[in-house]
């Protein structure tokens, strides 16, 4: 975001990345942000809880070599081992004209600022096209359950995963529907299900994260302490039998179609919303303005052909990972116990690392696997509007969070 | 050519691991079993040559921006209704929405000692329903209209909130009037919610971020200090649900602050609200008067989390309120420090080191004042040197005169930044709402531009001097007992922070027995 007098200077620093940048690129500049980007993965996957677990679901769906098993973030060792010949081949077979689209929105007049970009972009070469690889939709035979322990996961969280449509490909809708109906706070039938009638859940999400090739369907639940993970997951499977068995009312329905209308609305008010919008959809659909088309499909939904995709997807074999909450820290560690920090009460199954643990910075066997950015592209529906800031929002420390800046500048990758 | 470069980079290094096919060992029983797909590109493709790509002299220099206009911010109508709620109204006629956000001058600072919690509590057991709408029944009505009928407690202030669409309005006001007059108030959702809030502290008490986060608080305002309490369980279970038909009882209209944006006029607004709550009478809460910081100076507090990969430290004090005179020297000074991407302790731990994924530093405001922090989530091996590094930052920003370019950047960046600042109709109501909140006037932003601009090198050496302490810190690392002790001990020593020592605590700041080796 520039002010609109900048517009250029923003087309000068993205016209000289784009052509210029490698000339910049050498040993030191490159070590240096390995560190970063090794600082970023501990920061957001190794030292948070479920970090690994975003690991374990896309390894349990994605074959070896399927680029999604590994999330963008990358691998420790694979970071150590990216050397500068790797950046520049990345860089000169992707990061071309050809591969680009640049969406610009904001209050300039549309001819200067096409004759802006033509001057910082006119000239620049026509390269080849890189080659898309088309890869369908993965396929498990069995279903993969897989139980981790996460020390820093005080939650017991059950995460179910399918193979899904890809991003605005068809069934997409009828399966956001289907989430929204499991999912809603409130309102979604597992919410109600678990978190008011059993009260065993703390939390309940369910959304259809869809991706470029293919997409997934995503339960997960997240139990308050001392919970008993069978009967949720029970519970679960009962709430999902009975979706593949009756349509879905057309009260829930209309529910969904009236919020995604209001979202899409809402997501109109800030610049960024409407560039990410039609960047969305030219990305997706290749064309920028598939909105109303988006909003005609989402209109036509009918329960039956929820039911009918419901069935087509969520009945074959899945991922279910399974993440073992830590017992707390017990009071003054040490003393009495065994010997040795951290040799203090935890669950049975804490701290020994199994072989096939996910996410082991140093580890060496099992490739710390990666859900390839669609985990956190996942859940942004193309219409999301921000809530106005509300209660705590005055009370944050004033105007600015100077912490989000370098954060900011690398989540891009990251969806 | 300049500088962009290597966060370009940082994007790039990533992707190009994850597109490198692996070779690790295969573990068969929990490797998925798929038909087969197409495979990752192999490493022997060959990178495509360097293209020819115009050498354009041009491209060197930077283009001329045109001219900056002169700040003009959309109007805010304020007015009063009869019942004493003053109202504040942003206009936006281009989209068809309206939010509103009441707002009430007490919170989480009116909680008793025993009772952290209470205010927070309540407010959330106010939007679960009324008395013929249960949760569920609650729920799904907000959802059939689109329409989001809440409420909340921050620390000064409690809010309502309506977000709606402007054809759903009449439904979600009908709501929230339903919700004010009789509010459900039922013991299963009040147990609900207090358990939910239990299990959060369970899991924030987990991993070093969330820990340093709760625990920060008492040790930069004080245990005691209203803005330095933190939830216990002890604290959860004291909150009854009598005492949340009180709480809820103070939501008067009577100096309180109603906030709107969207597509609707003065009128409307009276209207809607006179035709639903014309029983709403009352006086609010006047605001709690609330102490200065007492931040415990001198020590380097510790909570152990085993086999922590980074650490999350914090080196910090007491700061001056938000409507000091000299604000925006202080805000440049800080910005130079740690506020920005280029700030100097991002510079030096991220960039120059590679401690950190990013470091920053700065004022945060509340109402009553600010606390001062720096702080950053750094590898556990480098938690003695990042401490040392951030010690030789504030010091420099004190004692040293901060570069002219340093200024300008962050005196430019100000400025440009603000079209941002007032990029929408809601982002402009939430400016003048904190102003508001801050009791600064709602003109303020007339001649920020000029004010910013006045503000020198000399301003920006003495509000480091007079707002950055030279000795005597609050320090907390939240990292690896067995790989950080060992450097912390060395720095208590040293006395570089103070001569408090090293201070173990738990994840609910009480002190506690050092681990042991």
């Amino acid at each position: 975001m520039v002010p609109s007098h900048q517009l250029e200077t923003a087309l000068w620093l993205e016209s000289d990345r784009m052509g210029y940048m490698l000339d910049l690129l050498d040993e030191k500049s490159l070590a240096n942000q390995r560190d970063v980007v090794r600082n970023e993965r501990r920061q957001r996957y190794d030292n948070v809880p479920y970090g690994r677990e975003r690991f374990a679901v896309a390894e349990a769906l994605y074959p070896e070599g399927h680029p999604y098993r590994y999330l963008t973030i990358g691998r420790h060792e694979d970071l150590e081992a990216a050397g500068v010949a790797d950046v520049q081949g990345f860089f000169r077979k992707w990061y071309v004209p050809s591969n680009a689209t640049l969406t610009i929105a904001g209050d300039f007049e549309p001819e200067q600022a096409k004759a802006l970009v033509q001057k910082w972009f006119g000239t620049f070469p026509t390269l080849p096209q890189p080659a898309h690889q088309q890869i369908g939709t993965p396929a498990l035979t069995q279903t993969v359950r897989r139980e981790l322990d996460d020390p820093f996961a005080r939650l017991y969280r059950i995460h179910y995963a399918w193979h899904s449509p890809p991003r605005l490909g068809g069934g997409d809708i009828e399966l956001e529907v289907l989430a929204d109906v499991l999912g809603s706070s409130g309102w979604g039938r597992l919410y109600k299900a678990l978190v008011l009638e059993d009260k065993s859940a703390q939390s309940v999400s369910a959304y259809q994260g869809g991706a470029g090739h293919s997409g997934t369907f995503h339960v997960i639940v997240d139990l308050k302490p001392g919970q008993d993970p069978v009967k949720a997951e029970l519970t679960i499977r009962r709430e999902l039998e009975k979706i593949l068995r009756e349509p879905v009312s057309d009260a829930e329905l209309k529910r969904v179609v009236v919020g995604t209308e209001s979202s899409f609305v809402w997501g109109l008010e800030d610049v960024m919303g409407r560039v990410e919008r039609l960047q969305y959809f030219n990305h997706y659909a290749r064309d920028p303005g598939y909105a109303n088309t988006y909003l005609q499909r989402l209109r036509a939904v009918t329960p039956q052909r929820v039911r009918e995709v419901a069935n087509q997807w969520l009945v074959k074999p899945h991922a279910e990972i399974l993440t073992k909450p830590a017992a707390p820290a017990a009071g003054p560690p040490e003393g009495t116990g065994p010997k040795g920090p951290g040799a203090s009460a935890k669950a049975e199954g804490t701290g020994v690392k199994k072989p096939a643990e996910a996410g082991d910075a140093a580890g060496k066997k099992k490739p710390a696997a990666d859900a390839a950015g669609t985990d956190a592209a996942a859940k942004k529906k193309p219409a999301a509007a921000d809530k106005p800031a509300d209660a705590a929002g005055a009370e944050k420390p004033a105007p600015k969070k100077p912490a989000d800046k370098p954060a900011d500048a690398a989540a891009a990758k990251e969806g | 050519m300049k500088t962009t470069i290597t966060l370009s980079l940082l994007a790039l290094s990533a992707a190009v691991a994850a597109c490198k096919p692996k070779t690790a060992t295969q573990e068969p029983v929990e490797q998925p079993s798929t038909a087969p797909v197409a495979t990752a590109p192999s490493d022997t493709e060959a990178a495509p040559p360097p293209a020819n790509w115009p050498d354009e002299p041009y491209r060197a220099t930077r283009p001329t921006a045109g001219q900056v206009a002169e700040l003009k911010l959309p109007q805010v109508e304020t007015f009063k209704l009869d019942n004493g709620l003053e109202v504040y109204l942003v206009r936006n006629d281009k989209l068809p929405t309206v939010y509103m956000n009441f707002e009430f001058d007490f919170g989480a600072v009116s909680d008793p000692k025993t009772q952290v919690g209470l205010h927070s509590i309540c407010l959330d057991l106010l939007d679960e329903g009324t008395k013929n709408l249960d949760k569920v029944a609650w729920e799904e009505k907000q959802a059939d209209h689109a329409v989001s009928v809440s409420a909340g407690a921050g620390s000064d202030t409690s809010n309502l909130n309506v977000r709606s669409l402007k054809r759903e309005l009449p439904a979600a006001l009908d709501l929230l009037a339903e919700m004010l007059r009789e509010p459900g108030m039922r013991e299963a959702d009040f147990e609900r919610l207090k358990d939910r809030r239990k299990a959060s502290i369970a899991q924030a008490k987990g991993n070093p971020g969330s820990i340093a986060g709760r625990v920060i608080g008492p040790l930069l305002w004080g245990a005691d200090h209203p803005y330095g309490r933190i939830e216990t369980d002890k604290t959860i279970d004291a909150v009854q649900l009598k005492d949340c038909a009180k709480v809820v009882g103070k939501l008067k209209p009577g100096g309180a602050r109603l906030w709107v944006v969207g597509q609707i006029s003065q009128d409307e607004i009276k209207q809607e609200l006179a035709s639903r709550l014309p029983e709403w009478k009352g006086k609010a809460p006047a605001k709690v008067n609330v102490a200065a910081a007492k931040p415990r100076l001198g020590s380097v507090f510790f909570v152990h989390v085993k086999d922590a990969p980074q650490s999350s430290v914090y080196v910090g004090h007491a700061g001056p309120k938000r409507n000091a005179t000299d604000y925006e020297a202080t805000d440049l000074m800080a910005e130079i420090l740690g506020g920005s991407f280029s700030s100097r302790i991002n510079m030096n731990l991220r960039e120059d080191k590679g401690y950190t994924y990013g470091g920053r530093a700065g004022f945060g405001y509340r109402r009553a004042g600010s606390t001062f922090a720096a702080s950053s989530q750094v590898r556990t091996d480098a938690t003695g040197p990042s401490l040392r590094e951030i010690a030789k930052e504030i010091a420099t920003m004190r004692t040293t005169d901060a570069k002219p370019d340093e200024l300008f950047r962050v005196q430019e960046g100000a400025l440009l930044a603000l079209p941002a600042e007032f990029d929408t109709p809601t982002s402009t109501l939430m400016a003048f709402r904190q102003l508001k909140f801050f009791g600064l006037p709602l003109d303020w932003y007339d001649g920020y531009q000029k004010r910013l601009r006045a503000v020198d090198i000399a301003a920006v050496r003495k509000a480091a001097e007079k707002h950055l302490r030279a000795k005597d810190f609050v320090v907390l690392v939240v990292g690896d007992a067995n790989k950080v002790l060992g450097d912390l001990d060395a720095i208590a020593t040293e006395k570089l922070f103070g001569a408090g020592g090293v201070v173990v605590l738990d994840a609910d700041a009480q002190p506690t027995k050092r681990p042991t080796e």
